[in-house]
């Protein structure tokens, strides 16, 4: 970690964190409201520094805009906020005005602006949840000249040797938020630690840790609980109490640092940015879903995936030739394992030129897709964002010919180190260097591909092994002279998102205008990049200790709004044993996204190479995975429609329970399905704690779990089991035969999983779609609601879809668990049909020794995606 | 769902079915009905309806095949005859899959019966070869019992000539003591403190006078005086010892028995060992020698490296930082680093080889040496110019013979000649048990790989196995070892080769060679399936058998007769 900045080691974070300042204070006479804007002149009472302050009212969440004058243009971070972010809009009523402050309402929100010192408060249903400025901690450098005497560090600075040039000089922002009333606070990733955030300071603000650091890093064997950064940001952080859920997001790309502190009245937080503006989204929930909705409303949501990439991932560096590559396939086949898609990391490329070939060891790439395609499958190759400098590399001639690439202090093209050697580093920034960019994924330029084949953006934050911090240097220069400094964090993203739009313009080229969905796995990341594709946690190794950690990292980058992502299965560095990698495979079936990857240096690990016990439990696992993929593919539809995440926390879903709102090593897949992973070697049973009232079942019997009066249940484990608890009152939709790839599976018959709560009532949902075009945004879907209740099962389209997608695929099984009576005791009849149905006592999954608890139809053959209903009735 | 006809599986035709598990019975018309209703799947030989069903392909033409129900209904074709899928889905394939299996079929057996004819060579020769080598022992032991009366004879005449001259050099060591005192009174450098290797550091304590020496020079007993003549008087045995290196005389002493330079411990020894380390901290003097003649060291790389991380990162290069980090990921050793040689130490330690006697003289050759003044190993060797030059050395040590040639003289090269003569067949003969007793497989068929290697080129490297040897990657000039013979593994399938040279932050590499029936001896599918663990298939006449020749002949012409048969229908 020698390597990396401390708050300490960074001058704006010396300079600002914990610092405060009582002279910012709005001129009474400068405050204006129009519609939805408060506008007002901001100004500081020692330096005399004044700037522009607007608080603007949004149905949902508040935003505040601090800016200097328009003499000094700070960097205002592009393409993050929705284009439709206007028609948000709400708008302020007046409740009071005082030669102090000002009071207004939106909805819900009560706001009151005071003037000196500058304090924002805002309460909900006359609960105060979030006061800004309360401790005095906003400051704005503003723009100066430079002058002997400055102190240290606002005009240059060093670290371990790379010496920062300022010639902007001090330009950082901080402030203080705090959360009446509440406990917890979660979000802010990507950090490796616990999902509600530990404190870095104590009750009389002394420095307990260093504060979570927020600044895009390739990070060496990361530890399993730290606040340091990692190889993504996004800045928008959640605070929770009994009742009120809110979040926060400050729209700033640069290097960052939040402070935490916790007392039994308020958690405190303390954020200050290197550079940028203040652009402050307040989002006012007061439910986790609302917080979620609110912040995809102001980033958007996940982007819908390709149906395949739901299914399980191999990877490793490397996948050395075409007969290994083959071989591993095959392998999957012969040992019954699905898998949908086969990595090919950085060694299959000439000499680290991306999008080319290593022509020794991969000669026919076109022929080893398509055989690969030829079960279904797909292939992804890495494209990383260095372009080694060599003047025979048409990327490099091209982007150098262009004047494409980032550039040094001094305007030179920026040299920086790895995995090619010397290279450069493309400009994203610039939109024709990102569209340039996208063209080198067509078919015809990027020789050796097949419509089979994606991407995977490794290395993206930008990583420059000689650079400080293993990055790029603040001080070089973008399109339009802008520092890197002031859009670090967003630098990835930039580059995955070009990328992206070269798989949507290729996709249209192939396949015409419904194209094909991008599938960009990215580890930089940033607000947004839900809306380009998924991320995973990095170079994490192989010990129980990230295994642990692996669940609260997902939950945090997914409730930031970006759900689409998962931990390398087996850890990166170091070899798993036989009982690790067991266990790792059985949490990630519930990853939202399920890779297994490895170092170059390690022991194979592909599943069946751990003995023939731990070769069917993996099969198991993953096959759980692909059981589960229809509940999945429709988690991620709402995702894609209003932001919720799909690994959730459980106080996501039980936000009104006390106790969950620290639980990190549980986790709800959708609403529907909570998982208490085995998470440690050796483990002879697991303590599981069920929130509410239930009833829950267990996922591998049917039966009702009954767990004490507090909610905790201690469930006896073999290796064979993952502790899983069926939700009462929901339906899931299954697919339950064994298939080698999702494509296998596209004709393959569904089961309908119907959990019965209290009061005997379900429902649940089914989306589908082609899985792999744009043709639902022309409304080629159909969205399925299940419900049950009074005995009656009924299938129809979830109101306001146009059902235009058809499918003849049927029903096969039907399992209903939590009847008040024996299963045998009901006949089951179509309404409308005389046909009396195939049903009886059957156990909730077919396998040996499981009870026979549950009701089940036996081949309704009802369609899948046509409406209906059956009756369960009592006959004796 | 397919329709299955259950006659090759034995299944009744009505009523209720019993899975074949037993744990359950089902109703008849639940069998096959694409609904998983058994437990093991054993209801749906037809559909893909259970998770662990399986699919039976006739496969008419060509071999029939057990497929996993997963793959059923799949719309991708699994079975040549298409069986797998709804009809129209797939093109029977079973006529060519057939042909082509036919074809390898025979090409198999074919290779299996002139394997075979060949391996009854390899036995026969196996058996032949054994033989001589009986031969062979019968005849050493004889020799060795002759050879040990010549030695016995010359030991006595040879035992009488030591104690001749220890008495004479008891006389000598009288004077040398009083000299030793007398020098002992001039300051003495203080020997290691630096690390540097200074004459006084190797030079052991003088406690030799008071053992009883034969007129062997034993140049460990230099006198520790550091003495400006004695310094002089290394020196110049140093540069005589360097000029001889350069005149490429290099020659072992140990082909020269009787010379004067011999260890009293160790006069069996039919290697000359002219100085043990002095002491457990100085360096050995091959040791040194090996510093001089790399550019750097390992330990002083090591040290180095080490400096370079604790120093200032601006003292990094860009382009090293970027190395340093980027190794960092990838594990590897940085290119400056030395090659480890593994068995270095070993060398340091024990026998001297010409090879590296030369190294280090040509070393010094190089380079300035260190101030030595004891004749350090890497002078063994070194010819007549290097004995003149001892002998030059011993002359001025006080207590050194006087007249070395003498009558006496030649009784001990009689009596060392016979001795080492008899080394030389004790050698052979254990060498000759170590080969008998080696495992040449059942027949000892494998014999005929015994001293014989084989290669295959991949990329730039080709790999090399030895049986009964070792396993390396060559790379030009460089060579990694890929491990040491370990023997058969799994019934003579396979040959084991590990202990290799270390991975870095790894395991030592290991090459498994599987093997299998083949007209010649052929290496190929080199592979590196986990970081430094290869793998390799060998094909050997050693593996074939007349057996399985047979059993493949007839294996073909089943297949030509079921082809025919089907042609016919």
């Amino acid at each position: 970690m020698e390597d990396f900045k401390k708050c300490t080691d960074a001058a704006f974070c010396n300079r600002l964190l914990g610092a405060r300042d009582e002279g910012y204070y709005i001129d009474p006479a400068s405050v204006k409201v129009f519609g939805p804007a408060v506008n007002a002149k901001l100004l500081n009472k020692a330096t005399g520094a004044d700037f522009t302050l607007t608080l603007k009212a949004y149905k949902g969440f508040v935003r505040l805009l601090v800016d200097e004058d328009a003499s000094r243009k700070r960097f205002e971070v592009p393409g993050v906020l929705m284009h439709d972010l206007e028609s948000r809009e709400g708008s302020w009523v007046m409740k009071a005005q005082t030669s102090e402050s000002w009071q207004l309402r939106c909805g819900d929100a009560e706001l009151q602006l005071r003037y000196s010192p500058l304090q924002i408060d805002i309460s909900i249903k006359g609960q105060p949840v979030m006061s800004f400025n309360s401790r005095q901690m906003f400051n704005f450098e503003h723009k100066r000249q430079k002058q002997e005497g400055d102190p240290e560090g606002w005009w240059e600075e060093t670290f371990k040797g790379h010496t920062d040039s300022k010639p902007r000089g001090p330009e950082g922002i901080s402030f203080d938020l705090a959360f009446p009333g509440m406990q917890h606070v979660y979000g802010l990733p990507e950090h490796a630690t616990t999902l509600s955030l530990k404190p870095t300071v104590d009750l009389a603000d002394n420095i307990t840790s260093e504060p979570y650091r927020l600044y895009n890093l390739d990070v060496f064997e990361y530890v399993a609980d730290s606040p340091f950064g990692l190889y993504g940001s996004i800045p928008f952080l959640w605070a929770q109490k009994l009742g009120f859920t809110v979040g926060a997001f400050w729209l700033n790309a640069a290097e960052m640092f939040v402070d935490v502190g916790k007392t039994d009245a308020a958690t405190f937080t303390n954020w200050v940015a290197e550079s940028g503006i203040l652009d402050l989204f307040l989002l006012l929930g007061p439910t986790p879903a609302k917080v979620s909705e609110q912040y995809a409303q102001i980033t958007g949501t996940t982007a819908l995936p390709q149906y395949f990439s739901l299914g399980y991932h191999q990877c490793r560096w490397n996948y050395r030739d075409e007969a290994d590559v083959r071989q591993v396939d095959a392998n999957f086949d012969k040992f019954d394992i699905p898998y949908d898609v086969i990595w090919l990391d950085i060694e299959h490329t000439d000499g680290k030129r991306y999008f080319t070939w290593d022509k020794n060891l991969f000669p026919d790439p076109v022929k080893l897709q398509e055989d690969v395609a030829s079960h279904g499958r797909k292939v992804v190759t890495i494209i990383d964002p260095h372009i080694k400098r060599d003047p025979g590399y048409n990327i490099y001639q091209e982007a150098e010919q262009n004047h494409y690439f980032v550039r040094d202090k001094d305007g030179k093209d920026f040299d920086g180190w790895c995995w090619p050697g010397s290279s450069s580093y493309l400009d994203m920034l610039n939109p024709e260097v990102r569209s340039w960019w996208a063209q080198q994924f067509s078919l015809s330029k990027y020789k050796g591909s097949t419509p089979n084949l994606y991407v995977w953006n490794d290395m993206n934050e930008p990583s420059v092994f000689n650079g400080p911090e293993i990055t790029m240097p603040k001080d070089n220069l973008h399109w339009g002279e802008v520092e890197h400094r002031n859009l670090h964090n967003l630098n990835g993203a930039l580059f995955h998102q070009a990328t992206a739009q070269g798989l949507v313009e290729r996709g249209k080229a192939v396949f015409g205008s419904d194209g094909d969905r991008p599938f960009v796995l990215s580890r930089a990341f940033f607000a947004g990049t839900q809306r380009i594709g998924p991320i995973w946690t990095g170079d994490n190794s192989a010990d129980w200790d990230h295994l642990r950690v692996s669940l609260p990292m997902i939950m945090s980058v997914g409730i930031a709004g970006l759900p689409f992502n998962g931990a390398d299965v087996g850890g990166f560095f170091g070899n798993p044993d036989a009982e690790l990698i067991t266990r790792w495979n059985q949490v990630a079936t519930f990853y939202p996204f399920f890779r297994g990857h490895a170092h170059l240096d390690t022991k194979r690990r592909e599943p069946w190479l751990f003995g023939e016990d731990a070769t069917r439990r993996i099969r198991e696992a993953i096959r759980a995975r692909y059981v589960l993929l229809p509940y999945i593919y429709t988690l991620f539809r709402h995702a894609n429609t209003t932001g919720l995440p799909i690994m959730r926390p459980l106080w996501y879903e039980f936000p009104e329970v006390e106790a969950t709102h620290g639980i990190d090593d549980e986790f709800l897949l959708g609403p529907a399905l909570l998982v208490a992973p085995v998470l440690d070697a050796g483990a002879e049973s697991r303590a599981v704690y069920l929130p509410g009232t239930g009833p829950w079942y267990s996922a591998k019997t049917g039966e009702v779990a009954t767990p004490d009066s507090s909610g905790a249940l201690s469930v006896p484990v073999t290796m064979d089991d993952v502790p899983s608890f069926l939700r009462g009152g929901h339906i899931l939709p299954l697919r339950e035969r064994a298939r080698r790839s999702t494509a296998a599976a596209k004709h393959d018959p569904y089961t309908l999983l119907v959990a019965l709560d209290s009061n005997g009532q379900a429902a649940g949902e089914l989306y589908l779609d082609d899985g792999s075009s744009f043709a639902f945004q022309r409304g080629l879907y159909a969205h399925r609601l299940f419900t049950f209740k009074d005995g009656l099962l009924s299938s129809q389209e979830l109101p306001g879809t146009p059902s235009r997608y058809s499918t003849d695929v049927a029903i096969e099984r039907i399992v209903v668990v939590g009847l008040r009576q024996p299963a045998s005791s009901f006949s089951v009849t179509e309404v409308g049909s005389v046909k009396v149905l195939q049903a009886g006592a059957g156990p909730v999954v077919l396998a040996e020794g499981v009870p026979e608890s549950a009701l089940v139809i036996r081949k309704p053959e009802l369609p899948i995606a046509g409406d209906w209903s059956i009756r369960l009735a009592v006959t004796a | 769902m397919h329709c299955v006809t259950f006659e090759h599986l034995g299944w009744p035709q009505s009523g209720s079915f019993p899975c074949l598990d037993g744990l359950k019975t089902i109703a008849y018309e639940h069998v096959n009905d694409n609904y998983c209703d058994c437990f093991d799947g054993s209801d749906e030989p037809g559909s893909s309806a259970c998770v662990n069903g399986q699919f039976y392909c006739a496969n008419k033409g060509y071999t029939p095949q057990h497929l996993n129900a997963s793959m059923v209904d799949d719309t991708f074709c699994d079975c040549c005859d298409g069986s797998d899928e709804q009809p129209g889905v797939c093109k029977n394939t079973c006529a060519e899959a057939g042909a082509a299996a036919r074809a390898a079929l025979k090409e198999r057996a074919e290779a299996e019966a002139a394997g075979a004819l060949l391996k009854e060579k390899y036995l026969a020769q196996a058996q032949e070869t054994r033989a001589t080598w009986a031969q062979e022992e019968a005849r050493l032991a004889k020799s060795i019992a002759e050879q040990q009366g010549l030695v016995d004879r010359w030991k006595v005449k040879h035992d009488a000539v030591l104690e001749q001259e220890r008495r004479q050099k008891e006389k000598e060591e009288a004077v040398a003591r009083k000299e030793a005192e007398r020098l002992a009174q001039t300051p003495v450098h203080t020997p290691g403190d630096d690390g540097t290797t200074s004459a006084a550091a190797i030079v052991p304590d003088v406690t030799a006078p008071e053992e009883p020496a034969a007129d062997h020079v034993t140049t460990t007993e230099a006198p520790n005086t550091g003495s400006e003549s004695a310094m002089d008087a290394a020196e110049a045995v140093l540069k005589a010892a360097k000029e001889a290196a350069a005149e490429g005389t290099a020659q072992a002493l140990n082909s020269a028995p009787g010379t004067d330079v011999t260890p009293p411990e160790e006069p069996a020894a039919d290697h000359i060992t002219a100085t043990e380390p002095a002491n457990a901290d100085a360096k050995s003097a091959l040791e040194m020698a090996a510093e001089a003649s790399h550019a750097m060291n390992p330990h002083e790389a090591a040290k180095q490296q080490e400096q370079q991380q604790q120093e200032q990162e601006q003292a990094e290069t860009a382009e090293e930082r970027a190395r340093r980090v980027a190794a960092q990921w990838i594990r590897e050793e940085s290119t400056d680093a030395p090659v480890e040689e593994p068995q270095e130490a070993e060398e340091a330690a024990g026998i001297i080889e010409d090879e590296a006697v030369e190294e280090a003289a040509a070393a010094e050759e190089a380079e300035e040496p260190p101030a030595e003044v004891v004749v350090p190993k890497e002078m063994l060797g070194l010819g007549d110019r290097f004995r003149r030059a001892v002998k030059a050395f011993v002359r001025f040590v006080p207590w050194g013979p006087t007249d070395p040639i003498s009558d006496a003289q030649t009784i001990k090269d009689k009596y060392w000649k016979h001795h080492n003569a008899l080394a030389e067949l004790e050698r052979q003969q254990s060498e000759l048990r170590s080969k008998l007793k080696l495992d040449y497989g059942p027949g000892g068929e494998f014999l005929a790989l015994h001293g014989k290697c084989f290669e295959a080129d991949v990329d730039k490297y080709v790999y090399e196995i030895c049986p009964y040897k070792n396993a390396a990657q060559k790379d030009g000039a460089a060579h990694v070892s890929l491990g040491t013979w370990q023997g058969f593994r799994d019934n003579y399938t396979a040959m084991a080769f590990t202990g290799g040279q270390h991975c870095w932050n790894g395991p030592q590499r290991s090459m498994l060679v599987t093997i299998s029936c083949g007209k010649v001896e052929h290496l190929k599918h080199v592979e590196e399936p986990s970081r430094c663990e290869y793998q390799a298939h060998l094909t050997t006449p050693a593996a074939c058998s007349s057996e399985a020749a047979r059993q493949l002949q007839l294996e073909v012409e089943e297949a030509e007769r079921a082809i025919r048969s089907h042609d016919e229908l």
